[in-house]
């Protein structure tokens, strides 16, 4: 291995380390529900070895493959989208030392489940977006007999039609224009290559799985039909057969390590690890149980001249807010009178907020007088009411133990937009406010640089938040770096655009210390099913102004409307208090939609921090577990030639929540976006604390789904 | 990395603790090691030899005077004593010191809280009218709901019956009981699993039980102390 390499399969490994060290220290955990499925191939895809099976990974299990010979390394990671959809993106570098870094993305769908005597069957594009180095596609079939062997088969294109290839059997079918296949690019990449798909010459391709008698232990051989061009012509490779053989032992708890023989000259190495959002990583415990609900013991007509008393209620509320204190909820205010209570606080304890709410009714239920009989209960966020549930004291007390006490409280429960204001008087002075600050370690991470695959700065980060009053909030971060490579990256931007954010070598290099941000934020609700946010100061990164937004989303419905408009002026290189020349006025219109079957869309359509107008569409899978794994993309009215490499701006994101991880109760989520260019068109401006993020967990349909909850 | 970036990392974890949170928040990066100490520590007890059973003596109970149950949980090989923390309607909920908490009612367990896989919620009137009347074979479906990994609810309707296995004379702290052996068994398309109970000949009380929660938890067995 050259230096490079070995840099490069250091750097690669250290994404295997994140991704999948994470699950190895995590997911070995003895409450652990092993992940499953086929075998991934080199390619990170459900595989022999390069050749694609017609086998499916489990529904939404992430898997990073890598797999390395001699001049030859690719990382992989693959989502199944849906039962039929994969979707497996992938980084490789060429040659020794590597001349050649391609990114590049497969999509494959499940034709047939194997059923009977019939196989499965599939159908794939590999490499759909990129500039072609992996460019091919398969029709594939692959049949189990009994339990041990697998036999796969089937007809490939492009590269995988490029060892003892015949003429396109599609040509026949649909025209001669199917025999010859184009090898431009399009636009400047990264716009799926439609013009080649299944054209020119095809060749079959087949092999078997054999799960040896030592656990674990799979052998697999295939017949390839990739030729190795590119790299036999580079020299990376000899192609002296086209047979390959490997052997892959799988860990209980779903790693694999292979070693491999590539067409009769080069031996490799590979290995992967998965994960399942469905499956937590960690069950081993789910923090303590709760109060139990108290049983009012008296019986009606209930003494009310507790009302008389001055000072009740600011002893109710002090009562109340060190029981919820105890369930890691903080307390905001309470109205109570002789019948009727209402309880604002905020969700500082649970994933999901039915838990949260079921919590808190057991709390009232053991701290409000006898006569007190409907609860309504308000999760407040930043500082404004998102959400009402009602409920009767008497339905909590008969359904506590029920066979069916999360669904018969659920049907009793008055689910509701709150009243817009928090009352004064309801309040516990001001320490229910919002305030708190921290000092501790960050990692900032990017993936996925042409030339440096992994950056990632380590350091110390000072942020705080202060309440003033209600919904009014100063806020601060402030990080100084320990060590890292993000500032290494000496590409400078070539953008014919304005450098709205291309220019981000600069900020990683100059920016140390840096402000990551400090604003003035001010959230408010304008009317029924209405939510503002008006945010004053440096905003993120690269940005300072004014960002200011309306969200109209009622709690039951599916749809929500917003929009927003900032006026930003671009942030000094240094990340302190100066700015640059550049501003903009940008603005978007926003629909969002919970389709309710574990699927949300969003189109946002708006000017862009370049001055460019378009659209950006983002598809996420939502689990209700917390976990979202997406992918967006802009057009906007800028060409491919003036957007530059990649043509069109677009990326991965997900989030993780940390209970998933650590199996205790929180309320923190760890989010990461995926682009693997940072270019300057279709940008938008990242502020932090949007409206939508702000109440969708609050919102009558997820509500619903995670209401089981309820009484954990 | 160099040494001295390690010990730079170190100071950056043990930094990491510094924030107004009250505790039971721990910051993203506290969780972490917190969960790694957890981790090792788990390494370790595996390598002890696993605890016996707490040996107990009637003395040492004469001052109590409210429910107290001692409860082993198989999987972890963890012993706890709950006490009563409230009754609602005929369901009792008992709770250990470090807040798991299981629910009975006529001593059939009916729910968990704060186990891994807890028993949400669960039906057991059929077992507990045919836990009276042993002898009569007639079967009884018994549901169970749990939540998985989504946060969903996952039921499991199981077809039941009881049968006597004998009579067996059981001791619990010093003092002996002439019980009833009786024996759920219940079945789905899935799995079989099967509850004993131990019933007194005087009394129609079940001084000791062993029941399965639910796939996650397994077995836990029960002995009531202090009734």
């Amino acid at each position: 291995m050259g230096p490079n390499l070995i840099k490069y399969f250091l750097l690669t490994s250290r994404v295997l380390l994140l991704a999948g060290g994470l699950q190895m220290l995590l997911v070995g955990a003895p409450d652990a529900q092993a992940v499953s499925g086929p075998l991934l191939g080199t390619f990170g895809t459900p595989a022999l070895i390069d050749m694609p099976t017609a086998q499916v990974v489990p529904d939404s299990q992430i898997s990073v493959t890598v797999s390395h010979i001699r001049g030859i390394s690719r990382t992989s990671i693959g989502f199944q989208l849906t039962p039929r959809i994969n979707a497996t993106i992938r980084y490789s570098a060429h040659g020794k030392p590597a001349f050649n870094y391609d990114r590049s993305l497969d999509l494959s769908y499940l034709i047939a489940r194997e059923h009977g005597y019939l196989p499965a069957l599939s159908v794939g594009l590999r490499d759909v977006l990129g500039t072609g180095w992996y460019s091919g596609e398969y029709l594939v079939a692959t049949k189990s007999l009994g339990a041990r062997v697998t036999v796969t088969g089937g007809i490939g294109w492009g590269r995988l039609g490029s060892y003892g290839s015949f003429r396109n059997p599609l040509s026949g079918v649909l025209g001669s224009g199917f025999d010859t296949r184009p090898t431009t690019t399009l636009g400047m990449g990264g716009i799926p290559a439609y013009d080649r798909w299944f054209r020119g010459p095809a060749a079959l391709f087949g092999g078997i799985t054999w799960k040896t008698p030592i656990r674990g232990l799979t052998f697999a051989a295939e017949y390839s039909s990739d030729a190795y061009t590119r790299e036999v012509t580079a020299g990376i490779l000899t192609h002296r057969s086209p047979i390959n053989l490997s052997l892959t032992y799988r860990f209980r708890n779903g790693a694999t390590v292979a070693g491999y023989v590539l067409h009769g000259s080069r031996i490799g190495i590979m290995g992967s690890v998965a994960l399942n959002p469905r499956l937590p990583a960690n069950a081993s415990s789910i923090g303590p149980a709760p109060q139990p609900v108290f049983r009012r013991v008296d019986a009606p007509p209930y003494d009310t001249s507790w009302t008389a008393q001055g000072d009740a209620a600011p002893i109710l509320r002090k009562n109340l807010a060190l029981l919820l204190r105890q369930d890691g909820l903080t307390f905001e205010a309470l109205n109570v009178g002789a019948t009727d209570a209402t309880l604002w606080f905020r969700n500082t304890g649970f994933g999901a907020v039915p838990e949260a709410i079921g919590r808190v009714a057991r709390a009232m239920s053991r701290a409000l007088p006898s006569s007190v009989e409907r609860f309504t209960i308000v999760p407040v966020a930043r500082g404004i009411p998102v959400l009402s549930v009602t409920l009767a004291r008497h339905d909590i007390e008969t359904l506590e133990h029920d066979p069916d006490a999360s669904a018969k409280i659920y049907r009793k429960a008055q689910i509701s937009d709150a009243a817009p204001r928090i009352p004064r008087a309801a309040r516990l002075g001001h320490s229910s406010f919002l305030r708190s600050w921290s000092l501790g370690p960050y990692g900032d991470l990017s993936l996925f640089d042409p030339t440096n695959p992994v950056r990632l700065d380590v350091g110390l980060r000072l942020k705080g938040q202060y309440e003033l009053m209600p919904g009014l909030i100063l806020s601060g971060g402030f990080r100084k770096k320990l060590f890292g490579n993000r500032n290494t990256v000496t590409r400078l931007s070539t953008s014919v655009m304005p450098h709205v954010r291309s220019d981000s070598g600069f900020y990683d290099r100059q920016g140390d210390p840096a402000l990551e941000y400090l604003t003035g934020e001010y959230f408010f609700r304008p009317g029924h099913n209405l939510y503002g946010r008006i945010t004053v100061g440096y905003l993120e990164e690269m940005y300072g102004g004014l960002s200011s937004e309306l969200l109209w989303k009622p709690v039951s419905s599916k749809l929500a409307f917003g929009v927003e408009v900032n006026a930003v002026r671009q942030r000094a290189f240094n990340q302190l208090l100066g700015f640059r020349p550049y501003s903009i006025v940008t603005a978007r219109a926003s629909a969002y939609w919970d389709m309710g079957n574990g699927f949300f869309g969003q189109v946002d359509v708006g000017r862009y921090l370049a001055g460019d107008y378009g659209a950006t569409f983002t598809l996420d899978r939502v689990f209700d577990n917390g976990w979202k794994i997406g992918a967006y993309f802009t057009l906007t009215n800028v060409s491919a030639a003036t957007f530059g490499e990649g043509s069109f701006d677009k990326g991965l994101r997900f989030t993780m929540p940390l209970n998933w991880l650590s199996g205790k109760p929180s309320t923190r989520k760890f989010s990461h976006t995926l682009q693997p260019l940072t270019r300057d068109g279709g940008a938008r401006l990242d502020v932090r604390n949007r409206l939508y993020g702000l109440v969708e967990d609050y919102q009558g349909d997820r509500l619903k789904r995670r209401w089981g909850r309820f009484w954990r | 990395m160099k040494k001295s970036t390690v010990t730079l990392l170190v100071i950056a974890i043990s930094l990491s603790a510094c924030s107004s949170a009250h505790k039971g928040a721990p910051s993203g990066v506290g969780m972490f090691v917190g969960l790694v100490k957890e981790k090792i520590a788990l390494g370790r007890k595996k390598r002890q030899t696993p605890p016996a059973a707490p040996v107990l003596k009637r003395a040492a109970l004469a001052g109590i005077k409210s429910t107290l149950v001692l409860a082993h949980l198989e999987k972890n090989n963890a012993y706890g004593a709950l006490s009563l923390a409230a009754s609602n309607g005929g369901y009792q909920s008992l709770v250990s010191a470090d807040k798991r908490m299981l629910i009975l009612k006529d001593g059939v367990l009916v729910e968990t809280r704060g186990l891994a896989g807890d028993l949400m919620e669960s039906d057991s009137a059929g077992l507990s009218a045919a836990l009276k009347h042993p002898r009569r074979a007639v079967s009884f479906s018994h549901m169970r709901r749990w939540l998985n990994g989504e946060n969903h609810k996952v039921t499991a309707r199981y077809s039941c019956k009881v049968k006597l296995v004998g009579n067996e004379t059981i001791g619990i702290v010093e003092r002996k009981y002439p019980t009833r052996h009786v024996r759920e068994i219940c079945t789905d398309s899935a799995r079989t699993f099967q509850n004993d109970f131990w019933i007194s000949r005087r009394d129609g009380k079940i001084w000791q039980s062993r029941q399965w929660i639910g796939p996650v938890p397994g077995y836990i067995s029960l002995q009531v102390l202090v009734p």
